[in-house]
């Protein structure tokens, strides 16, 4: 009886141990073969091949120029302690966001070795939770900061003295002005400075009402104002304004909250000054429209390529143009927000030592290798975003591609003075503390309740800016 | 005869217990599945909780029942708190009755076209809530055909997505979606009921509506509480909708606590708190959904279920 009890009792254990391992093997890692493949450091590197892994942003044209200098690395046969590099490419994962699909890799073990679409801000956090190797005395990165001349670009990169990233591309934030409106308005010189853009509010008050008629029904658009939860937009309607009007001064650095107070009212104060006329209902794709219902906005580079699939044609006399940050006084420097991304190591238990030397061994080639007369070229064409380079406007073998692409030629000239985001662990609380406490109250109350050119106070809203920032940063 | 009593009911025992045994076997592969994917995130996520982990960090700080604490003081998980509840009332309310009556007009139509139509209802179910916030952002955009025709001939400018209208187009949306699915359950509770049933009521004289009040509502008690309660545990899960359309606002009138908790653990990183955030926002549903239960089965009761 009692064999037979322990029989019954055995047998059920085993199907209740088989029901187990079949729902957590779901749960394993899966090769595009449908192998299993274990995350340890020695199968990845068995079998003569070093197999490297390599996330791209998600977008297919990303994937696409990936994919193609990994084909061409792969076709090189690199090898490393007499094993082959074999780099292997596909998008990151962005569901519900890529940085979301990041942190999930680096907590389950399954983080590649390298991966583009780092800003610098989540570089920060990706260092303080060690996750990323420090590039800054390596030899190979010495080269590739060379080769593309970007010594100055990596000052604005340094997260406490040392770097992380090798930045990629850049989209500098200026304005967008509706080059119909401007000629309507009699203005043939994009605005540079404040009196510039003084003068065209004036205009457009004056001829308002003229311009209503052909449905251009506001100055500017900026839907977002009232939308704090989306934290980046602050980067591109207060940052990049900011930087001009406080020369470059970041509003934090280190935990020390050193945003300049009176250049942060001046862009409270320059919306103020367009009070209602400041449109914020929402337009999907305001630069595609037949008429766009408003004279300026802020100056997306990747609107760039849907104007273009939309048949807009750029230039002071087409349909839109691109200008700088508003400076205070002509020769002040243009300083804007620079929206750029870049290249990472991850520093991981799931990688090993080789997958990272040959992770390098991949940079080396498309930087300064193989791929260094061309990538920048495919990547732009590809892409439409600039690449980080400090001859952008130099190089000859950007000339073609920007005389046949105006828009990016003028964006390329904001280039220089862009400076990247705060890299601060609580980078995403402080601004988005600036949008839910400031920025979208005064959207909200003060803008509907004035004119052009009312200059209304808006000394509280920068009062509360300064206390909200300092407060959800914990800054002194 | 003792004697055979005590055997008889030995074997009784001993077949209880091998039925038990059985009963356990099939039971395995449920118990897996909770095991794997309930009780074991629950665990992790309680864990989670008393610590400020980012998920990223090889360090961590137990942090106690600090992250519960500042849940009482952040808007945030305030507004998501009464947003929910403001989102349950009528959420409930339309659903049910949008329920019945399209189960009601449904159960009214030829059985050749029954279940043709009960399908069409049910599509809305099946499409995405992105596809379905895609949609609606173009339709209430500023230079949709609605926004200019109101400004054209009636002077209205209304900022739909960013003002308190909003509210009542994340509603419609979730109502729009859902009352197709439940009318399927009650669709079901109404084919249930015997005509004999109203037969005899028309015999002592209940017809037109208030068959619906004295018959059919009363005989399907068990498929309105399933759908009542269904809607409940929506209102504590709305996530696409303010996260596509509204990102909560405008001044956090539209959040909810899964939009919140996406916000402190993936866009803030803070991982901790918003586990935190998830075991109060559990601890409302199970409160909310006793509540309503309890109501519901009292009601039950008072009709004879």
């Amino acid at each position: 009886m009692k064999k037979s009890g322990f029989m019954e009792k055995t047998i059920r254990g085993v199907i209740a141990f088989a029901l187990i391992s079949t729902l957590l093997a779901g749960c394993g890692k899966s090769t595009d073969n449908g192998v299993k493949e274990d995350i340890s450091k020695e199968t990845s590197a068995s079998g003569g091949t070093i197999d490297v892994d390599f996330w791209t942003a998600p977008e297919q044209y990303n994937l696409k120029i990936w994919t193609s200098y990994a084909d061409k690395f792969n076709a090189a046969k690199v090898e490393l302690n007499g094993k082959t590099i074999k780099l292997n490419v596909q998008m990151m994962p962005a569901q519900p966001s890529s940085e979301a699909g990041i942190q999930n890799a680096i907590a389950t073990g399954t983080v590649p070795a390298i991966s583009e679409n780092i800003n610098r801000s989540f570089a920060n956090i990706l260092n303080s939770s060690e996750a990323l190797y420090d590039i800054s005395s390596e030899d190979w990165y010495k080269d590739i900061v060379a080769e593309r001349q970007i010594e100055n670009v990596m000052e604005g990169w340094e997260i406490e003295g040392a770097q992380y990233v090798i930045p990629l591309y850049v989209n500098p934030i200026g304005y967008c002005y509706n080059s119909k409106a401007l000629q309507a308005l009699g203005v043939t010189e994009i605005p540079q400075t404040m009196d510039d853009f003084n003068t065209l509010l004036t205009k457009y008050k004056d001829q308002g009402d003229t311009l209503s008629k052909d449905g251009i029904s506001h100055f500017m658009y900026r839907a977002e104002l009232l939308n704090a939860a989306n934290y980046w937009e602050r980067w591109f309607d207060i940052e990049s304004q900011y930087n001009a009007f406080s020369k470059g001064t970041p509003l934090v650095d280190g935990n020390m909250l050193t945003a300049d107070k009176d250049a942060l009212t001046k862009v409270f104060a320059l919306y103020g000054s367009i009070g209602d006329k400041v449109l914020t209902g929402t337009i999907d794709g305001l630069w595609q429209q037949e008429t766009v219902p408003v004279v300026m906005g802020i100056g997306l580079p990747w609107d760039v390529s849907a104007n273009i699939a939309a048949g807009k044609t750029y230039g002071i006399d087409g349909d839109y143009v691109f200008g700088p940050t508003l400076v205070e006084n002509e020769g002040d420097t243009h300083y804007n927000y620079a929206d750029s991304k870049g290249i990472v190591l991850y520093k991981n238990d799931a990688i090993s030592e080789e997958e990272h030397q040959g992770a390098i061994e991949f940079l080396k080639f498309v930087f300064t290798g193989e791929g260094k007369d061309t990538f920048d070229i495919d990547w732009l064409n590809a892409t439409t975003m600039l690449p980080v380079r400090g001859d952008l406007e130099a190089n000859d073998m950007f000339a073609s591609y920007f005389g046949e692409n105006p828009a990016l030629k003028d964006i390329s000239t904001f280039v220089a003075d862009a400076i990247p985001g705060m890299a601060h662990e609580k980078g995403a609380d402080i601004i988005t503390a600036l949008g839910e406490k400031a920025v979208a109250p005064f959207a909200t109350n003060l803008l509907p309740s004035v004119g052009i050119n009312e200059n209304p106070d808006v000394s509280s809203y920068v009062d509360d800016a300064m206390e909200a920032m300092k407060t959800a940063g914990e800054l002194e | 005869m003792n004697k055979n009593i005590g055997a008889a009911s030995k074997g009784m025992v001993k077949r209880k217990r091998k039925n038990t045994g059985i009963a356990w076997l099939f039971n395995v592969p449920y118990i897996a599945y909770s095991m794997v994917f309930l009780f074991l995130p629950l665990g992790w996520a309680l864990w989670l909780s008393v610590t400020d982990w980012n998920l990223m960090s090889p360090n961590y700080n137990f942090v106690k029942l600090d992250n519960f604490i500042n849940l009482f003081k952040d808007e945030k998980v305030q507004a998501a708190f009464w947003n929910s509840l403001r989102y349950l009332v009528p959420i409930v309310i339309l659903c049910f009755v949008l329920g019945v009556g399209i189960a009601l007009l449904v159960s009214k139509l030829p059985e050749k076209l029954k279940g043709f139509a009960a399908v069409m209802f049910f599509i809305p179910y099946l499409t995405s809530g992105v596809s379905t916030s895609v949609m609606v952002k173009y339709l209430f955009s500023y230079n949709s055909a609605l926004s200019v025709f109101l400004r054209e001939h009636f002077n209205l400018n209304v900022n739909w997505l960013q003002s308190k209208a909003s509210f009542w187009i994340l509603v419609i949306m979730i109502v729009w979606k859902m009352a197709g699915y439940y009318a399927l359950f009650v669709l079901s509770g109404i084919e249930g009921v015997s005509e004999d049933v109203y037969e005899a009521g028309m015999l002592d004289g209940c017809t037109g509506i208030r068959k619906l009040f004295y018959i059919t509502l009363p005989m399907i008690m068990p498929t309105i509480t399933s759908v009542v309660t269904l809607a409940a545990g929506l209102s504590f899960q709305i996530f696409s909708e303010p996260f596509l359309l509204t990102g909560g606002g405008p001044a956090l009138a539209t959040t909810t606590w899964q939009l919140e908790i996406y916000n402190a653990s993936f866009t803030r990183f803070r991982a901790g708190y918003g586990a935190a955030m998830a075991i109060a926002n559990a601890v409302q549903i199970f409160v909310v959904i006793q509540l309503i239960t309890w109501l519901l089965n009292k009601l039950n009761k008072k009709f004879g279920w």
